[in-house]
């Protein structure tokens, strides 16, 4: 008997052949002792597999051992998935582009429109004045404006004329002429 | 490469780079300022000494503020002022004033008598206003140093 028919005969025992062929392969078996002792075989081995093949019992229930197999296909999909689309160009370079662009924006708006300081708040007194007013120390602060007359020999009287438009420092006798 | 990310990106620093470079500009030209050595006096006008007349407007402020009604002037000096550096100027053998600019049309002004630092002042002048250091001098008489910016100048260019 060549391989040919064996292969054949062993198809006809697991039914896996087509009428007109097992309907061949019937005839062979009832008429060579050769065939039908090789069919017998086949069977025995057949029952003996399937009659003592262990059985493999997983620690989970079954709908959570597939779910958990689902969830690892599908977290293989995803990463397959990352990996395939474009990463930017610089990766943590970009993300430090991004924060730039805000403060450049603050920055930017905060130069062009920054408001100007504030003017000499010192409240102009009354009328017309005479030099002699309350006198300030020598580290005094006027209105947000800091003036100082560091020998301590000295001190400084400032006041604010809004009628003239005059802020007026008076230091006493100095020689400057 | 994101190329909107990426040129937003440039758009903002070319942005600025201009404000900055008009803030150096600004800061590079200076601000054009006056300053005036003023002698009050009550008295006549000494002989033999070139003393000019001062303009009719300040001597009007200066009469309203002070009791001297004579007002003339010693040095006048027109300068401009720097964010980087001071201007340093000497009206007169004794007296030398620095001024600085801060920015935003404010000023440091320094006033220093025979090299010692008199009063230091910082202060907003603006188109119009003036400020005006002063002291005693001999005989009743008075000094002033009158700082402002001089015509035709805007606080920044």
């Amino acid at each position: 008997m060549n391989d040919e028919l064996r292969h054949r005969l062993q198809a006809w025992v697991d039914g896996q052949l087509d009428a007109k062929a097992a309907e061949e392969i019937a005839r062979l078996v009832e008429t060579e002792p050769e065939a039908r002792q090789l069919s017998e075989n086949l069977r025995q081995v057949r029952q003996l597999v399937r009659s003592h093949e262990p059985v493999r019992r997983v620690p989970d229930s079954r709908d959570f051992y597939w779910s958990r197999i689902r969830q690892g296909i599908e977290l293989a999909e995803a990463q397959a998935a990352r990996k395939s689309t474009p990463a930017p160009a610089s990766g943590r370079g970009w993300t430090w582009w991004r924060w730039l662009l805000p403060v450049a924006g603050v920055a930017l708006v905060v130069v062009v429109l920054r408001p100007h300081a504030p003017s000499n708040e010192v409240s102009p007194p009354p009328g017309p004045l005479t030099v002699a007013q309350a006198p300030v120390t020598s580290n005094s602060v006027v209105s947000g404006h800091e003036i100082e007359t560091p020998s301590p020999e000295l001190t400084s009287l400032t006041f604010y004329s809004a009628q003239d438009a005059m802020t007026v420092v008076w230091v006493g006798s100095v020689d400057m002429l | 490469m994101n190329t909107r990310l990426f040129l937003e990106s440039v758009l903002a620093l070319g942005l600025l780079l201009v404000a900055s470079r008009s803030t150096r500009a600004a800061d590079a030209e200076g601000t054009r300022l006056t300053a005036q050595l003023l002698w009050g006096t009550n008295g006549e006008k000494p002989a033999g000494q070139d003393l000019k007349a001062v303009a009719k407007d300040l001597e009007q402020r200066l009469r309203r503020i002070f009791k001297w009604q004579k007002y003339f002037e010693i040095e006048r000096k027109d300068f401009v002022a720097h964010r980087a550096k001071p201007a340093i100027l000497d009206l007169s053998k004794e007296c030398r004033l620095e001024v600085a600019s801060l920015g935003s049309e404010e000023f440091e002004i320094q006033l220093f008598g025979k090299g010692v630092l008199v009063v230091k002042k910082r202060q907003r002048i603006v188109p119009g206003e003036a400020v005006v250091l002063g002291g005693d001098d001999k005989n009743d008489n008075a000094w002033f140093v009158v700082v402002s910016l001089a015509k035709g100048s805007d606080a920044q260019k």
